[in-house]
């Protein structure tokens, strides 16, 4: 998409920068008192009427015509706020200049009314100047969705869970008597009845237990795929998040020529 | 199986539990080539201190025993309290010592054993959250009745099962319980053999971190 934007833009520029030439700003000449000069000093600036530019690998290309030969200040300024100079070129030759659509450090520039005053000055003392103003607009970048989050596999599972402890403690109350006790004062009287149901209390829970008893175990081989996906969609993640960044860095800006100002 | 014994237990835990409960008790004795039987309900209270791996309990249980076969079988008032020091070397098991006196006393006069040995509890998961099943062993080989002989053995034992529902303040259990006391013939007096059996439940708060 990039490439087809700088395409359009570019032979788009260069319609708009002859037909903005057409159009310039009037001349303001100056000229010192008591020197005859027969060609005044004068200066014209212009830009292109709308294009977009995609930076840092496009510019904006500033033309500035002189009648004569003739120092040159370009200044690039918040419109509300002519003391912010945002770029400002000084150059001894006419012709074009260019606009790197950066700010001080480099940093990109954002929206917003910008106004840009050429100042000439020649070897004799005159100066002329010419202004006109700017709106650049920031496009949306061209990013990328971020991928898909994976699908992650349990990696604990409920898992049949039975121990066999209710079996012989189950069976203990029944047989502790006799190879606990003396057979003198069990042998031939009546067994007590509560071992009994000790018994078979704890058989029935155990057999409880042994049917429902589940527990949580952890599933290695879900673990290992889970950790696998977790590192693949990271890695993706990063490279969108990248090429998110470069693009934001470098979203195009729509630049408009303001008629009627400065 | 075993190794369910051996996980570590968490350390620094503190608790603080109360219990009551009942011992349906019966009571045999051969003395002088006869049998006497006794049977009752003793009522218990029981409290254990935990901090970290150490275990502090005491109980005390209580109750009348009354003869199958009148005099000289007589009734007995029973009066048992227990103290034990204990290890927890995993939630399933633990060991220590203990310590216990038990007097009768009925119309013939009092009568006082005090005993001590080593303790080893067992309480294994069963599958299902919150219950266990407990194998509780004490050889108390050190001492025997006041002013008579030692005990050539003694040993108690109760097997069952507990269950914590919900977050596992609230406990009940249920266990037989198995005593065995053996009085050799001595100097004092002839040969007596004891033994404790019955039904004994158990209901538990427990307060503090686990």
């Amino acid at each position: 998409m990039n490439g087809l934007v700088g395409r359009w833009a570019r032979s788009g520029s260069i319609l708009a920068w002859l037909l903005a030439a057409l159009s310039q700003r009037p001349i303001v000449a100056q000229q010192p008192s008591g020197a005859p000069s027969p060609q005044p000093l004068a200066v014209r600036v212009s830009v292109s009427s709308d294009t977009i530019l995609i930076p840092p690998h496009e510019t904006l290309p500033i033309l500035v015509r002189l009648s004569r030969p003739a120092r040159v200040v370009a200044t690039l300024a918040l419109a509300d706020e002519p003391s912010t100079v945002v770029w400002r070129s000084d150059t001894a030759a006419s012709g074009s200049l260019s606009w790197d659509l950066r700010g001080p450090g480099g940093v990109p520039v954002g929206s917003g009314r910008y106004a840009i005053r050429v100042t000439a000055r020649d070897s004799a003392g005159g100066t002329a100047t010419a202004g006109l103003a700017i709106v650049l607009t920031a496009l949306p970048p061209d990013t990328l969705s971020p991928p898909p989050l994976p699908e992650m596999l349990p990696e604990t599972v409920l898992a049949g869970h039975t121990e066999p402890w209710a079996i012989p403690i189950a069976v203990a109350p029944l047989v502790i008597p006799q190879y606990l006790g003396r057979s003198s004062l069990n042998s031939g009287h009546p067994a007590d009845r509560t071992r009994l149901l000790v018994s078979v209390t704890v058989g029935v829970a155990g057999f409880v237990a042994f049917v429902t008893g589940r527990h949580l175990e952890r599933h290695a081989e879900n673990a290992r795929l889970n950790a696998s996906a977790q590192a693949d969609y990271n890695l993706r993640l990063a490279e969108v998040e990248a090429a998110n960044a470069t693009a934001r860095a470098n979203a195009p800006l729509r630049v408009q020529l303001v008629e009627g100002v400065p | 199986m075993a190794a369910a014994l051996l996980i570590p237990t968490a350390a620094g835990a503190q608790s603080f539990e109360v219990a009551a409960g009942g011992f349906v008790v019966q009571r045999r004795i051969e003395y002088r080539g006869a049998f006497y039987q006794q049977s009752g309900l003793c009522s218990s209270v029981a409290g254990t201190v935990r901090a970290g791996r150490l275990r502090a309990a005491w109980r005390l249980y209580a109750g009348t025993l009354a003869g199958a076969s009148g005099a000289p079988n007589a009734d007995a008032r029973l009066r048992a309290e227990a103290t034990a020091l204990e290890v927890v070397a995993s939630p399933a098991l633990s060991l220590g010592v203990q310590r216990e006196v038990r007097r009768f006393e009925s119309d013939a006069g009092v009568t006082v054993w005090e005993m001590m040995g080593g303790a080893v509890r067992l309480e294994p998961q069963f599958g299902i959250r919150g219950l266990r099943g407990l194998v509780d062993l004490s050889v108390l080989g050190a001492g025997g009745q006041r002013g008579g002989a030692d005990f050539g053995s003694a040993v108690q034992t109760a097997v069952g099962a507990s269950f914590n529902p919900g977050d596992g303040r609230f406990r009940v259990r249920l266990a037989f319980r198995f005593e065995r006391y053996d009085q050799p013939e001595s100097a004092t007096g002839p040969q007596r053999l004891e033994q404790f059996s019955g039904l004994a439940v158990e209901a538990a708060l427990r307060l503090g971190r686990r």
